[in-house]
């Protein structure tokens, strides 16, 4: 099984890192089109692995076809979430947001990241598991990736589905 | 009964130099037990079996506590004081196996 994950250029990832961590490839940003929901404009939302903030208007950013929504926060909001089931956007959870942070709110996020997951399975939405790394600290290997996927509520199964199909068809999709 | 064992090969980011890594272990046996808790990490029991070059290392842990040595080495960003990560490269029964998957 090949593996995929999505990183900003920040992280100067090249091929034999690539290896070393078991991936085919790691994405950069701008191959996923990685669009910041606190300044963008509506026509780069198409396509585009859409990053939601409180400033941003998702409902109208959901519309432009983006192929992946990140929700930082976590939080479940049930209309939203009945918007990326109908519109068939994936659903990306960012590692590396969850293991650099520490403590008590490492704990909550992946409380709330675990409940958002299962809401998510429940309408059937494609999950997707990527690091999203800025920098190599949040960096990950695919073993890690597939081990944190499950901690939050995926099967083996679908952790590795999820980090080889779905996180290489936000990029070619 | 021998309790089974696996064996993870670790990659740090930063290199860490021969007369430090009694210190390095001991710093990084802290994050562990932070991050699995006292009776997770009795049952993970983990342990630094060798140095391969300056920034890998194959550290051993009980099976049943794999997957949580994982989850933990990937929340470690923090050793001494100093940021890194921990990238868990390969995970074998055996040492030879992990040795042959570090070669090129």
């Amino acid at each position: 099984m090949e593996y995929y994950d999505v990183a900003y250029e920040t992280c100067g990832t090249d091929s034999k890192l690539e290896k070393r961590l078991g991936y085919e490839r790691i994405f950069s940003s701008k191959e996923a089109k990685v669009v910041d929901g606190n300044s963008y404009k509506g026509s780069e939302v198409e396509d585009s692995l859409f990053i939601s903030s409180p400033r941003a208007n998702i409902m109208a950013a959901l519309k432009a076809s983006p192929k992946a929504v990140v929700f930082p926060d976590s939080r479940i909001d049930r209309k939203v979430i009945k918007v990326v089931a109908e519109r068939e956007v994936a659903l990306c959870i960012p590692i590396g947001d969850l293991t650099s942070s520490y403590g008590l709110q490492r704990s909550r996020s992946l409380y709330m990241t675990s409940k958002l997951f299962d809401y998510a399975r429940s309408k059937k939405i494609d999950v997707s598991f990527v690091t999203l790394a800025r920098d190599r600290t949040q960096l990950c290997s695919y073993i890690q990736l597939i081990e944190m996927a499950k901690l939050l509520g995926a099967s083996e199964e679908y952790a590795r589905e999820s980090i080889s199909k779905i996180n290489k068809s936000m990029v070619s999709r | 009964m021998r309790d089974k064992r696996r064996y993870i090969l670790v990659e740090s980011t930063v290199d860490v130099a021969e007369p430090a890594r009694k210190q390095f272990e001991h710093d990084l046996f802290k994050e562990l037990l932070h991050n699995i808790g006292e009776t997770g990490y009795f049952k993970a029991n983990p342990k630094v079996m060798k140095y391969i070059g300056s920034n890998r290392f194959i550290l051993k842990c009980s099976l049943v506590k794999y997957k949580e040595m994982v989850v933990a080495l990937t929340f470690t960003k923090k050793v001494g004081g100093q940021n890194l990560a921990l990238y868990t490269l390969n995970a074998s029964g055996t040492i030879k196996a992990v040795e042959k998957a570090n070669s090129p």
